[in-house]
C-alpha cells in the first residue's frame, strides 16, 4: 500500500467516527412522560407557555429562577424551573425549547430558546403614526 | 368597487420589476452567449459569442444598479405601500440604519450577494482575457438563479413544470447529439420521457419563485388586506412602517453583511475557473488566474466572519464572540474548505500540475456556501436557532444547491457513461422530491421507501465520486511519491484537517436537515462542549503545531537535523514563554485534569505558531516584506486562536451572586445559578477585582441607559459601563450590554432584568408623616392664603431619619395649579410633589419618586486577551493581503516573460 492510500482510508475513518460520535451527542426531542423515566438525564422537550398562569421570578430572592408552567406536545403540563434568569419576552413566546433534566416531578431546565411568533405574521399594521414609547 | 388610493407611487414598484426582468433576461443571454462562445469552433464565431455575452452582462449590471438604486428611493422616502419597505424600515429610523433594512430581508440579502458577483464578473470580463468565456458564462448562470429569487413569478398549478423539464431535457439532448453513441442516445432519451412523463402527470400545486420587493404591495398581502385601514383612501398618511429589528440597529450591522458577502461571492471566481478548467480541459492552467482569488476569499470571508463575531460580542446578550450557531457556522464552512483549497493549490501550482482534491475542495467552498445559503435562509433550523429566517423559498435554494451539484459532478466524471448515469440519477432525485409524501407514507419496516430512496442515491453519488478519483489524472509510471519531509506533503495534510474541522462542524450543525431527509427528531446539542468544543480543540492543536513547523520545511524533502536547528529556538522561546505564564497567572481549568492537559498543550501550540512564524520572518525572509504573506498571515491566525482560546476558557463570570443562597442547586454541581448579580440602586457589590454600584437610570432617544461604576478597592471610580435597552414596541425591548476595553481584557456588562425608580402616589391623613426611603417626612408649618388667582399654599416639611431631622422640604404650588412644584430630598434619592388636597376626606395625596426602590440584575464576565484574537485577525488579513499582491506580481511576470 502506498501513503496516499493510506492517508485516504485515514481520512474515510475519521469521518465515520465523527459522524457516529456526533450522531451519539445529539439527543431527540422528547416529552415530560419520557423525562419521568429518565430521571436525572438530561433532555430536550419543546413546549408551550402555560399563559393563564404567572411566570414568577422575585430577583430579590434568587436571580437566576424562574417558575413556569409548560405544556408538552401531549398536551401534558409540568411545573418548570428555569435556572436562568427570566428570559425577555418570554410572557409573549409560542414555542420554548428546553434542555434539562427531570428531578421528583419537577423539570430542571438548564437554557431555554424562546421562539416568539414571526413579527412580520402577526404584526399589526401601525396606524397611530407616532410611536408612543412607554416604560 | 375599487378604490383609488392617495399618495402611493405604483410607478416606482414598475420600474423596479422591468429591471429585475432586465437582469434575469441578460443574467441568461450573457450565460448562454458566454457557452456559445466557449462551443463554437470558429475563431470569429468565438469573438463575436464573446462580445454579445460581456454586453450582456454589462447590461445584467445595468439592471442589477437599477434595482439597487430603486429600493433605496423606495426606503428612503418611506414608502409603505411596499411591503419590504413597511417590513423593514420606519419613520423613526436613524439615516444609517436605512443600509441594513437594505439587506435585513431576504430578497435584500440576495441582492447584496448579487451585487458583488456583478463587481467582481466586471473585474473578470475585464482583466482574464482568454479565460473570460468560461468563467462568465459560469458567474453569469449563477445570476440567472440569484436574480430569480426576486421575481415574484408564480408558475400555476398544472402540467407547467414537466413541459419545462421535457423541453430543457430536448434541448440539452440536441445539443449532445453529436457526442453521444447509440445506446448512449436511446438511455438519455428514454430516461427524459419517462421522468418528463412523471412529472406532467403529477399534479403540482401553485409555485413560487422568487418574492419581489416590487411586486409586494401591503394592502394586497394576505396577512393584511382585510386590515381596517385599507378602506381609507388616505391610509397612507396614517401607517407607520414596522421597523429594524433592534438588534441589527449597531454599526457592526451596517459593515458586516457586505463584507461577508463579499467573502461568499468571492468562493464563486475559484468555482467558476475549476469549472472552466473542466469544461475547457485546461486542467492545470486554470490555478495560475485563480489562487489570487482564493487568498482574496480568504481574506474577505475571514473579515465577515470576524465581523459577525464582533457584532456578537458587542450587541448580542449571550456574551462571547462565538456560540456555535448554526448561522455562525453556516459562514465557517466555507472558509474552512477555502484555506485548505488555498493551500492545496499552491502546492499543485509549484508542481504545475493539479489534481482531483484541488478541484474538489474549490468547488466544495461554493458548494457549501450554497448549503449555507439554504440551511440558514429555508426555515429548516425552526427550533434550533434563534436565527432562523422563516420567510424562505427552500425548493428553489434546494434547486439552485442541486444544479450546480450536478454541474459539477457531470464535469469531474470523466466518460460518457458515469456522465449520463450521475445525470439521469440527478434528475431522479430532483422529481422524487415531489414525491415525497407519497414515499413517505410508504413504509417498509420501520423506514419509509423516500429514506430508502435516499440512502440508495446518496450510496451510488459517492461510488461515483470515489470511481471518478481513481479516473481523475491516472497516476503516471515514474511519479515519486512525496517525502514525509516535503513542505507539500504538511501542506496536503493541513487542507485535509481543515477539510476534517469543517465536515464535523457541518454533521453536527446539519441536524434539522437530516431530521427533514430521514424523519428522524434528532435535536440540536445545547452544550457546546460536547458538540463542538471538544472536537474543534483536537484540530486546532494539530493545525496550530503544523503552521509552526510548516514554513521550514523544503519542498521535495528537508533534512531532519536542519528542520531541528531551525525550530529549536522556536521551540525554547515558547516553553518560556509557556513557563513565565504558568508561574505568574492563575489559569482556571476546574477540577478536570484533562482541561488542564489540553489548555496547557493548546497553549504551548498556539505560542509556538505565533513564535515560529515571527522567528520565520525575522531570521529566515530577514524581514523582506513582500514574501512575507504566509508566515504574517498565519502569525495572525495563531494570534486568532490563542485570544479565542484563551478569552472563552478563562472568561470568568464575576457577577457572581454570594449574598443569596441557593437550594435550588445542591442537587446538581452543574446547575451554576449564581452569574447575575442584584444590583439595587445605590448598593454596592464586589465584583471580580472591582466594587460595582448602579446609580442612575436616564432615557436618551429611545434607548434607556444604565449607569454601572466600576470602582476600584479604595472606591474609587474607574470607570463607568452603559449597558442598555432599546425601546421597541413592536418586537419587544431588547437590552444591549456594554462593554470596557483594556488591553489586556474586557470587562463585558449585561442587563438582564431591571426595575426603574417607581413612581408611587400615597394617600395619608392630614398631619400624619409620610415614608420615603429610610426615613420620614412630618409636616412642619402650614401657609395657606386666596387670592384673585386662586388658592396659594405652602407646606414645610421635615425630613427626618431615626428622629433626626436630616433636611427641610417645601411643598409650594404655582399660580393656578393644585399641584406643587417637585421638591428633590438631597439626602436621599428621592422626589416628592403634592398631588392633590381634599378637603373632604382631610387628606393628601402625595406622589412620590423614589429612585432607590429600582434595581438591576446584571452579568459581568471579565474576558482576558481578547483583543489578541482581534489584533490577530487584523494581522491575518493583512498577510493574505501581501499574499495576494505577490501572486498577482508573479502571474503577470510569467504573462510577460
Amino acid at each position: 500500500m502506498n501513503k496516499s492510500a493510506i492517508i485516504g482510508l485515514g481520512i474515510i475513518a475519521i469521518v465515520v467516527i465523527l459522524l457516529v460520535f456526533t450522531m451519539q451527542d445529539a439527543g431527540t426531542y422528547s416529552t415530560f412522560k419520557e423525562a419521568d423515566q429518565n430521571p436525572n438525564e438530561v433532555i430536550t422537550i419543546i413546549g408551550q407557555l402555560n399563559k393563564s398562569k404567572t411566570v414568577e421570578y422575585d430577583p430579590k430572592i434568587n436571580t437566576d429562577l424562574t417558575t413556569m408552567y409548560v405544556v408538552d406536545k401531549n398536551n401534558d403540563q409540568r411545573l418548570v424551573k428555569l435556572h436562568k434568569a427570566k428570559p425577555r419576552d418570554i410572557e409573549k413566546s409560542e414555542k420554548l425549547t428546553l434542555t434539562g433534566r427531570m428531578v421528583n416531578g419537577v423539570f430542571h431546565a438548564e437554557t431555554v430558546l424562546v421562539k416568539c411568533p414571526s413579527k412580520y405574521e402577526d404584526g399589526k399594521i401601525d396606524t397611530s403614526k407616532m410611536v408612543d414609547q412607554k416604560f | 368597487m375599487t378604490i383609488t388610493y392617495v399618495g402611493e407611487n405604483l410607478q416606482l414598484g414598475k420600474w423596479g420589476h422591468i429591471s429585475v426582468l432586465i437582469a434575469f433576461v441578460f443574467s441568461i443571454l450573457s450565460s448562454v452567449s458566454y457557452y456559445f462562445s466557449v462551443e463554437s469552433k470558429d475563431e470569429t464565431d468565438k469573438t463575436m459569442w464573446r462580445k454579445i455575452g460581456r454586453l450582456s452582462f454589462y447590461t445584467h449590471a445595468l439592471g442589477v444598479a437599477l434595482i439597487v438604486v430603486i429600493l433605496f428611493v423606495m426606503l428612503f422616502n418611506h414608502h409603505y405601500e411596499y411591503l419590504y419597505v413597511w417590513k423593514h424600515s420606519n419613520n423613526i429610523m436613524p439615516m444609517q440604519y436605512i443600509l441594513s433594512c437594505f439587506w435585513e430581508g431576504q430578497e435584500g440579502s440576495f441582492l447584496l450577494w448579487t451585487i458583488w458577483h456583478v463587481v467582481l464578473g466586471c473585474i473578470i470580463t475585464l482583466t482574464s482575457k482568454k479565460w473570460e468565456a468560461p468563467v462568465m458564462a459560469i458567474v453569469a448562470a449563477v445570476q440567472i438563479f440569484l436574480v430569480s429569487m426576486l421575481l415574484g413569478f408564480y408558475i400555476p398549478s398544472g402540467p407547467y413544470i414537466g413541459i419545462m423539464i421535457l423541453i430543457f431535457g430536448l434541448l440539452a439532448l440536441f445539443i449532445a447529439w453529436n457526442r453521444l453513441n447509440q445506446v448512449e442516445k436511446l438511455s438519455m432519451g428514454g430516461a427524459l420521457l419517462a421522468i418528463s412523463a412523471f412529472v406532467i402527470l403529477k399534479d403540482i400545486p401553485e409555485i413560487q419563485i422568487g418574492s419581489s420587493p416590487f411586486t409586494q404591495l401591503l394592502r394586497e398581502h394576505y396577512s393584511y388586506s382585510k386590515e381596517l385601514v385599507f378602506q381609507d383612501t388616505k391610509y397612507l398618511d396614517k401607517i407607520d412602517g414596522n421597523g429594524l429589528n433592534p438588534l441589527l440597529q449597531n454599526y457592526w450591522m451596517t459593515i458586516h453583511p457586505p463584507v461577508l458577502f463579499l467573502g461568499f461571492a468571492s468562493t464563486l471566481i475559484p468555482f467558476a475557473f475549476a469549472i472552466a478548467g473542466l469544461w475547457t480541459k485546461k486542467l492545470n492552467e486554470w490555478m495560475v488566474p485563480a489562487l489570487p482569488w482564493i487568498f482574496f476569499g480568504v481574506a474577505s470571508l475571514g473579515t465577515g466572519i470576524l465581523m459577525g463575531g464582533a457584532w456578537a460580542y458587542e450587541a448580542l446578550s449571550f456574551g462571547g464572540f462565538w456560540a456555535w450557531d448554526p448561522v455562525e457556522n453556516a459562514s465557517l464552512f466555507p472558509w474552512l474548505t477555502f484555506v485548505g483549497a488555498a493551500h492545496v493549490m499552491i502546492i499543485q501550482r509549484k508542481k504545475g500540475k493539479s489534481s482531483y482534491i484541488t478541484f474538489l475542495l474549490t468547488i466544495i467552498s461554493f458548494l457549501l456556501v450554497l448549503y449555507s445559503t439554504y440551511l440558514t435562509r429555508s426555515g429548516i433550523l425552526g427550533d434550533t436557532s434563534v436565527h432562523s429566517f422563516a420567510d424562505g423559498m427552500p425548493g428553489q435554494l434546494l434547486l439552485f444547491l442541486f444544479f450546480f451539484i450536478w454541474l459539477a459532478g457531470f464535469l469531474l466524471l470523466q466518460g460518457n457513461l458515469p456522465k449520463i448515469l450521475f445525470t439521469v440519477l440527478s434528475l431522479w432525485f430532483l422529481i422524487i422530491q415531489f414525491y415525497s409524501d407519497d414515499l413517505n407514507s410508504t413504509v417498509i419496516g420501520n423506514i419509509s421507501s423516500y429514506q430508502i430512496v435516499v440512502m440508495i442515491v446518496t450510496t451510488i453519488y459517492l461510488g461515483l465520486f470515489i470511481w471518478g478519483y481513481f479516473q481523475f489524472f491516472p497516476k503516471e509510471e515514474n511519479e515519486e511519491e512525496e517525502s514525509m519531509t516535503s513542505r507539500e506533503f504538511w501542506m496536503f495534510i493541513a487542507a485535509m484537517v481543515l477539510l476534517l474541522s469543517c465536515m464535523q462542524i457541518i454533521f453536527a450543525t446539519s441536524g434539522p436537515v437530516f431530521n427533514k431527509i430521514f424523519g428522524t427528531e434528532m435535536t440540536a446539542n445545547t452544550d457546546i462542549f460536547e458538540a463542538f468544543v471538544k472536537y474543534q480543540i483536537i484540530f486546532g492543536f494539530v493545525i496550530c503545531s503544523m503552521m509552526g513547523f510548516g514554513l521550514y520545511l523544503k519542498y521535495k524533502a528537508t533534512p531532519l537535523k536542519k528542520l531541528l536547528s531551525d525550530l529549536i529556538l522556536s521551540i525554547v522561546i515558547s516553553s518560556v514563554i509557556c513557563l513565565i505564564v504558568a508561574f505568574t497567572y492563575q489559569f482556571q481549568h476546574g477540577d478536570s485534569s484533562k482541561r488542564l492537559i489540553a489548555f496547557w498543550i493548546f497553549f504551548f501550540c498556539s505560542t509556538f505558531a505565533i513564535v515560529a512564524n515571527a522567528t520565520y520572518f525575522i531570521r529566515i525572509l530577514k524581514g523582506k516584506i513582500k514574501l512575507a504573506g504566509a508566515p504574517i498571515a498565519h502569525l495572525g491566525f495563531g494570534m486568532i486562536m490563542l485570544g479565542a482560546f484563551i478569552s472563552t476558557s478563562q472568561s470568568k463570570v464575576i457577577s457572581e451572586n454570594t449574598t443569596h443562597q441557593d437550594l435550588e442547586t445542591t442537587f446538581d454541581a452543574k446547575l451554576k445559578n449564581n452569574e447575575n448579580a442584584f444590583l439595587a440602586k445605590g448598593d454596592t457589590l464586589p465584583m471580580g477585582d472591582y466594587l460595582v454600584t448602579y446609580n442612575n437610570a436616564y432615557k436618551e432617544g429611545h434607548n434607556i441607559y444604565f449607569d454601572v461604576d466600576y470602582l476600584n478597592k479604595n472606591k474609587e471610580k474607574e470607570f463607568t459601563l452603559h449597558p442598555y435597552l432599546q425601546l421597541n414596541d413592536k418586537m419587544g425591548n431588547v437590552a444591549e450590554p456594554s462593554t470596557k476595553h483594556f488591553p489586556h481584557k474586557d470587562i463585558y456588562t449585561h442587563l438582564q432584568q431591571f426595575e426603574l425608580s417607581g413612581t408611587k402616589e400615597i394617600k395619608v391623613k392630614n398631619g400624619d408623616s409620610l415614608k420615603i426611603g429610610q426615613g420620614y417626612l412630618v409636616l412642619d408649618t402650614v401657609m395657606v392664603r386666596s387670592d384673585q388667582t386662586g388658592m396659594i399654599y405652602h407646606f414645610e416639611y421635615n425630613y427626618k431619619v431615626k428622629g433626626k431631622v436630616v433636611e427641610k422640604v417645601i411643598l409650594e404650588n404655582e399660580k393656578n395649579q393644585i399641584e406643587s412644584k417637585i421638591a428633590k430630598l438631597k439626602s436621599t434619592q428621592a422626589s416628592v410633589k403634592l398631588l392633590k388636597i381634599k378637603p373632604e376626606e382631610d387628606s393628601l395625596v402625595f406622589e412620590v419618586a423614589d429612585d432607590n426602590s429600582g434595581y438591576i440584575i446584571m452579568k459581568a464576565i471579565q474576558f482576558p486577551m481578547i483583543n489578541v484574537l482581534w489584533a490577530g485577525c487584523i494581522i491575518m488579513v493583512i498577510g493574505t493581503i501581501i499574499a495576494i499582491v505577490h501572486r498577482v506580481k508573479l502571474n503577470k511576470s510569467l504573462l510577460n516573460g
